[in-house]
């Protein structure tokens, strides 16, 4: 009975070496930059996805919270905001959406997946909608109830975009958004094809797919949809994955590939190799600069930076690899 | 005096305060300033960039831009650079709104496009509100600003806030019922006091 207070004295100081050990680890990456201005009137609320456009050095949000897009500097300032505006397909009229992910090609034109729309909307560089690519209509079946689920651009404006619905698929789409093939087909054999895919990104011929329950979790394509590899399991060892929600391929200075992967509930960004093994893991959960509060996006900004947006912080920071 | 006298002067006095309504109806109100020591280069060349919207309905700042750019085009003082090439201008410069120009930003526009001038604004409220008589009365309120690229000094300011029973004389006789025409007006008030400024 004495002793039953010595529970209140250790819990807190082992809770406290737990998030020392995924610390922010100052041989894996440095914190260089935060914010949590949604550009217009207050903070960013439920910020889900990040793109950084290396061309025009801009990184645009989707702050799905504030249901609008957001872009800002490399050091974090706001630039531009609006707000997205989706065809309701019952009422038929224009309705504020819910904005889940933006890719921007060279000509500036952003491409949004919005949560209540099935559609990828093609908006200008001033986010004035002009175009909506329907994936069914695209396949050529419109009886196929299929959303945009994920997408992602290469340098050559090439899209990859993956749907759900009917049919779960990567599509590879041209810079005019014309269908060049299906690339990646939920199959039965769930180890070389997709399940579930949670987070995509692509860099040169590779694409890198995450997996929401199946395992291996990062999966990885070539762009024809060739499967080249998988690993990361769902058990508990460092080199596995709870919720791989995000992806980024990252190439470092002497121009090796290796891949940066958030996982939401172990809140850590995992630096993994080409050959599956792990490099580094850093964040651990908290509000403090450099810990993670539920990451939802992660995009490599060129050099050895990256950004991730939390989506129960509300922020969004700025890394550099070492 | 006699009654015949008395009713023809009475009849002339309502006659002039008409017409001086009239004519004071037919200018719409409008708030300019421009630098006095500015020497302003003859047929200059002007770029009129997007107008920024603050209302709270879609399209109404290309509407704006377009009547600048339309009234604009048709004056002999200078000559204005084409709507497409500002836009592809400013998309490669990702530039999105014209409200913070930064100096950078005016000289890389300049020199993109050969400008002299660089016309930017806002349109602040384009409304058409209900009226038991007149159906609609359009309310709209316009603030535009000329830029000189080779100092970056903003050297012209225009606001203009206007309503359309502004003009009604009597029984909505007079009065503009329509939000497009009235900002029309506006805009063409707005280009002449430019022109001024280029004898």
């Amino acid at each position: 009975m004495r002793l039953s207070w010595l529970p209140l004295v250790f819990l807190p100081v082992m809770a406290l070496g737990q998030a020392s050990s995924v610390r922010l680890n100052p041989e894996a990456a440095n914190f260089t930059g935060i914010t949590y201005d949604n550009g217009t009137d207050g903070p960013l609320k439920n910020p889900g996805f990040a793109f950084f456009d290396k061309r025009a050095r801009e990184l645009f949000v989707a702050a799905t919270g504030n249901r609008r897009i957001v872009v800002y500097d490399f050091d974090l300032i706001p630039k531009f905001t609006f707000q997205h505006f989706v065809r309701d397909r019952k009422s038929n009229k224009m309705v504020l959406g819910e904005p889940k992910a933006v890719v921007v090609n060279s000509q500036g034109d952003m491409l949004v997946i919005d949560n209540l729309a099935d559609y990828v909307d093609i908006l200008d560089f001033r986010g004035k909608s002009f175009q909506q690519v329907y994936p069914n209509r695209m396949l050529g079946d419109t009886t196929l109830k299929i959303r945009a689920d994920l997408i992602a651009i290469d340098d050559s404006d090439n899209v990859y975009l993956s749907v759900v619905g009917d049919l779960t698929a990567v599509l590879s789409l041209d810079r005019n958004m014309n269908l060049k093939l299906r690339i990646i087909e939920r199959t039965a054999d769930s180890t070389t094809s997709i399940a579930g895919p949670l987070a995509m990104a692509v860099m040169d011929s590779l694409l890198l797919l995450t997996e929401f329950r199946e395992a291996p979790v990062l999966k990885l394509f070539d762009t024809s949809g060739r499967y080249l590899g998988g690993f990361g399991g769902r058990e508990i060892a460092k080199e596995d994955f709870s919720m791989a929600i995000a992806a980024a391929i990252y190439r470092d200075s002497t121009g090796s590939l290796s891949f940066l992967v958030a996982d939401a509930l172990r809140q850590v960004i995992k630096r993994v190799a080409v050959n599956g093994s792990l490099i580094a893991t850093f964040g651990g959960y908290g509000a403090y600069p450099g810990a993670l509060s539920y990451p939802s996006g992660l995009t490599y900004a060129g050099n050895s930076d990256f950004f991730v947006v939390e989506r129960v912080g509300g922020r969004i920071q700025r890394f550099s690899i070492r | 005096m006699s009654t015949a006298r008395f009713k023809t002067l009475c009849a002339g006095g309502l006659i002039s305060v008409m017409a001086a309504c009239l004519i004071q109806g037919c200018v719409a109100p409008l708030a300019t300033r421009h630098a006095q020591e500015t020497v302003f280069s003859a047929n200059p060349k002007i770029a009129v960039l997007p107008f920024d919207n603050y209302t709270d309905q879609d399209l109404v700042s290309g509407k704006i831009t377009e009547y600048f750019q339309a009234t604009m085009a048709g004056r002999p003082k200078f000559t204005v650079i084409e709507n497409g090439t500002t836009f592809e201008a400013l998309r490669h410069l990702r530039i999105r709104s014209a409200t913070v120009l930064r100096r950078g930003q005016i000289d890389s526009l300049a020199q993109t496009l050969q400008a002299d001038y660089l016309l930017a604004g806002s349109v602040l409220e384009y409304r058409e509100i209900g009226d038991k008589f007149l159906e609609k009365i359009p309310q709209v309120s316009i603030n535009a600003r000329l830029i000189d690229t080779k100092t970056g000094a903003t050297v012209w300011t225009g606001v203009s806030n206007d309503s359309g029973d502004r003009t009604e004389l009597l029984f909505g006789l007079g009065a503009i019922k329509s939000a497009d025409e009235l900002s029309r007006k506006m805009v063409e008030s707005m280009v002449r006091s430019i022109e001024g400024l280029f004898r």
